[in-house]
């Protein structure tokens, strides 16, 4: 097979020179790929309340995914899962498997939430 | 109709025809993540414990934060190494404090914040459980001892009560940099509204003992500070700064790291140089009882360093 492949610079960088951190683009290099994106709401009860959403992605292999997460509509996303008592102890602990995206989320706190989960799954390999 | 055009990039050593969706670099059927703003900075006491960062994309981008962990602990955490946030130490004892490290956007902003306690080193007198009474960590005397072991500043039945404290297994090095020390006093119960005014000293000793007999008499360090407390109607925290106090004991040549150091708060002047206790009414009460305390030892004024990346990519 040809040995062939294609790179793009950042501007004003030289192609032919340009190190790997100055280059939009790499055919050696993989890219990260979304795949699927999209949202899950559950109105979880405090002191426990629980609900696991699993989400198809037709892939064979476990993928790789990015997930953000929202609380009562107050227009602040949070990374993967909780910082714990700044969040009223609601934890969302995502993981997949050859499957599905799996999005557990519980709340442990005191009052009632709406807990808005929007994900990524990623076209590559989680490992 | 739309044509189902794309363009399809394989890696090195597989057939773009037939390769898997992880085995191309590039394919026009997803979406690549595309970096707005990148950018990486510390987090520090003194300018405050959450940085804001404008992305100016009017919606919700998507984003990836690594942080260093918090600098006081060691073991698991390598403080050269950086993490996803949230990260949430699991402290023994101590899972109530805040020293967490977490993310997170809005339309306008990423914002990166550390938790209320991140940073504090945390030393204790020893007590256990709920208002506690030991002569190994308090006493107050105010002509007559204050119980066995009580902690309470103030004016009782015509009476100016002084307090002492101690803290035990204090883990600073000799001469060892700190940028603050606060000694946090718990009420556990208020009387009066008046405000009681003493001079605060360290009891200037390597590794003061018990109080099993007078603390009061003990040799008391240069560095001091006039203390007030305004009594009401419920018991509150007191945070009272003894940085200096702190400095001068660990700098003592018989420190050692695992001493124990102690505070007393002297009714000591007059009425009127507010040294001393002041009340307008002859007999009135006016005191404050303790019902924990701690050591709290802020060692660096750097918190945290932190890498960001913000993305075009939309949150929705």
């Amino acid at each position: 097979m040809t040995d062939l492949g294609i790179k793009f610079s950042k501007p004003g960088y030289d192609i032919k020179t340009a190190t790997i951190a100055n280059q939009g683009f790499n055919s050696e290099k993989n890219s990260i790929k979304i795949a699927l994106t999209g949202t899950v709401t559950s109105t979880l009860a405090s002191g426990g309340g629980a609900e696991t959403h699993n989400i198809d992605h037709n892939f064979d292999f476990a993928p790789g995914f990015l997930v953000w997460f929202e609380i009562d509509g107050n227009g602040i996303w949070y990374f993967m899962h909780t910082p714990g008592v700044n969040i009223d102890y609601v934890n969302c602990d995502p993981y997949s498997d050859t499957t599905h995206l799996v999005i557990p989320l519980v709340n442990n706190g005191v009052s009632q939430h709406i807990i808005v989960v929007y994900y990524a799954i990623l076209a590559d390999r989680g490992v | 109709m739309t044509k189902n055009y794309g363009i399809k990039i394989s890696r090195p050593g597989y057939d773009v025809f037939t390769a898997n969706p992880d085995e191309l670099v590039f394919s026009s059927k997803y979406t690549s993540l595309r970096v707005r703003l990148q950018g990486s900075g510390t987090i520090l006491d003194s300018t405050g414990r959450t940085i804001t960062i404008p992305h100016n994309l009017g919606y919700v981008p998507y984003f990836l934060v690594h942080a260093t962990p918090d600098p006081t602990l060691s073991g698991f955490y390598d403080t050269g190494d950086f993490f996803i946030p949230p990260i949430v130490p699991v402290v023994a004892g101590a899972c109530h404090l805040e020293r967490q490290i977490y993310a997170y956007a809005d339309n306008t902003n990423l914002y990166i914040k550390v938790g209320a306690d991140l940073g504090y080193k945390f030393f204790s007198t020893g007590a256990v459980g709920f208002s506690p009474t030991s002569t190994d960590y308090a006493r107050s005397y105010g002509g007559e001892w204050e119980g066995s072991g009580t902690f309470k500043i103030g004016r009782k039945e015509s009476k100016n009560y002084e307090g002492a404290m101690r803290f035990i297994n204090v883990g600073l090095a000799k001469n060892q940099g700190i940028v603050s020390a606060t000694w946090i006093i718990n009420g556990v119960n208020v009387t009066g509204n008046q405000t009681i005014r003493h001079r605060l000293y360290g009891i200037d000793e390597d590794n003061t003992a018990n109080f099993s007999d007078n603390p009061f008499g003990r040799s008391k360090t240069t560095a001091s500070d006039n203390f007030g407390y305004t009594c009401g109607s419920a018991p509150a925290t007191i945070n009272v700064g003894v940085t200096g106090i702190v400095q001068e004991i660990i700098g003592r040549n018989g420190w050692s790291s695992g001493n124990a150091m102690g505070f007393i708060l002297k009714a000591e002047g007059t009425n009127s140089d507010n040294n001393t206790y002041i009340t307008t009414t002859s007999g009135e009460d006016n005191n404050f009882y303790c019902s924990g305390s701690s050591l709290r030892i802020l060692l660096s004024d750097t918190l945290a360093s932190y890498k960001y990346t913000i993305f075009y990519n939309k949150i929705e």
